[in-house]
């Protein structure tokens, strides 16, 4: 089962929520923390390890000049510009590569051959016997995220309950984190800001069929603005994190709030009930 | 020869584009006759990749010689590898005053 922590607005506390979650529930079953923010993974700084490393390649073409015809075909073909076919030679762009294996059905003189290309790796951290944290990390300088996203997905895909940090947005990314989530816990806070950016996942991912719960961070107890959207859009809000300096603090020292204070390490046991009832799989 | 240049729209008095990949139009100008055609970018709107898709347009359309205000990476690449004679231009001048002053330069440095 996968259950994404996602938020649309960045730095509205998905790695606090999904960091302690998967803390806190793997002191009673089997939990996988996968941290799909593979631009800018960051749930290692709270479990700091020596991980074990994959490559993520993809596959790109390479152009077999002495059979090439410069038909046209392959850059005609290719939307993303990658392929530019001159009168005597082809240019490949390999940064404006999507993968998607068209140009190697077009080509009409088998003038391409299969190429692989590392855009990022995976990394694999057993922090306990009932905590295992996969982390993606998307090459620096390469824009191909969603590849590096679905490495960590099939890594994790047989693992009973998988935590995923999602990146931020709502783009490409994001979907490609929430394919085959049973449930997305999105954590947002109350300002004009946290709304929209809520409003435009939680858009989203009824067009996925995918179902939400909320979480209000940084609450100062004044959280209508959220809540009054929630009740329309009947999203229960689980949880609130109070905008407070002793939590920011322990967080800031690289610590779990969960870890720090048994109170936070209760309310994210809850939290953890609420999430596995919502997600169809009780405890 | 043929030189392009990138056009907002598909008239001689059209300001030229301060874009190349994106550029609405391309005015292609003969300089045997001094004649000129316009082709609508079939890649303005792409969602990436622009700068070559359009030097493979312009490799199509035999052009020899491009007069524009500023290129991406890509573009550059393309262009070089094309054989492609990139002008510098600033793009407040109609596309048709753009050419006649590259002609113009081009006639006295030769």
């Amino acid at each position: 089962m996968q259950i994404v922590i996602a938020s649309g607005k960045g730095g509205t506390g998905k790695t606090t929520v999904s960091s302690n979650l998967g803390y806190v529930l793997s002191h009673r079953q089997k939990i996988t923390l996968a941290d799909c923010d593979v631009e800018e993974p960051n749930l290692g700084i709270f479990f700091p390890c020596t991980p074990e490393t994959r490559e993520v390649s993809v596959t790109v073409p390479r152009v077999f000049e002495s059979q090439c015809q410069h038909c046209g075909a392959c850059g005609e073909f290719c939307k993303f510009g990658a392929l530019t076919v001159l009168t005597d030679r082809v240019l490949f762009f390999p940064q404006l590569c999507h993968s998607c294996g068209g140009c190697f059905r077009v080509c009409p003189h088998d003038a391409l051959e299969k190429a692989s290309i590392m855009v990022g790796g995976i990394q694999i951290c057993h922090l306990s016997d009932s905590l295992t944290l996969v982390t993606g990390k998307l090459k620096e300088g390469d824009v191909r995220t969603t590849f590096v996203i679905k490495a960590v997905r099939d890594y994790v895909k047989e693992d009973p309950i998988v935590i995923m940090d999602a990146p931020p947005g709502t783009a490409c990314p994001f979907i490609e984190t929430v394919d085959d989530a049973s449930l997305c816990v999105l954590v947002t806070e109350p300002t004009p800001f946290g709304l929209h950016d809520l409003n435009v996942a939680v858009r989203v991912l009824e067009i996925l069929g995918i179902p939400a719960v909320v979480v209000i961070n940084r609450s100062d107890d004044h959280d209508e603005i959220i809540e009054e959207y929630c009740g329309v859009h009947h999203l229960p809000v689980l949880m609130k994190i109070p905008l407070d300096m002793k939590l920011l603090q322990i967080q800031n020292a690289g610590t779990l709030i969960s870890q720090a204070d048994p109170v936070w390490f209760e309310r994210f046991s809850t939290l953890g009930d609420q999430i596995l009832a919502h997600a169809g799989g009780r405890t | 020869m043929i030189v392009c240049v990138p056009s907002r729209g598909s008239t001689v008095d059209s300001q030229m584009d301060d874009r190349f990949g994106r550029a609405p139009y391309f005015a292609f100008f003969d300089t045997m006759n001094d004649s000129v055609r316009f082709e609508a970018n079939p890649h303005a709107g792409g969602s990436g990749g622009v700068g070559p898709q359009a030097v493979q347009f312009l490799v199509s359309n035999n052009v020899q010689t491009l007069i524009a205000p500023r290129l991406g990476g890509n573009a550059d690449e393309a262009l070089k590898a094309a054989q492609i004679t990139v002008i510098m231009q600033n793009p407040d001048v109609t596309v048709e005053a753009a050419y006649s002053s590259w002609k113009k330069n081009s006639e006295n440095s030769a």
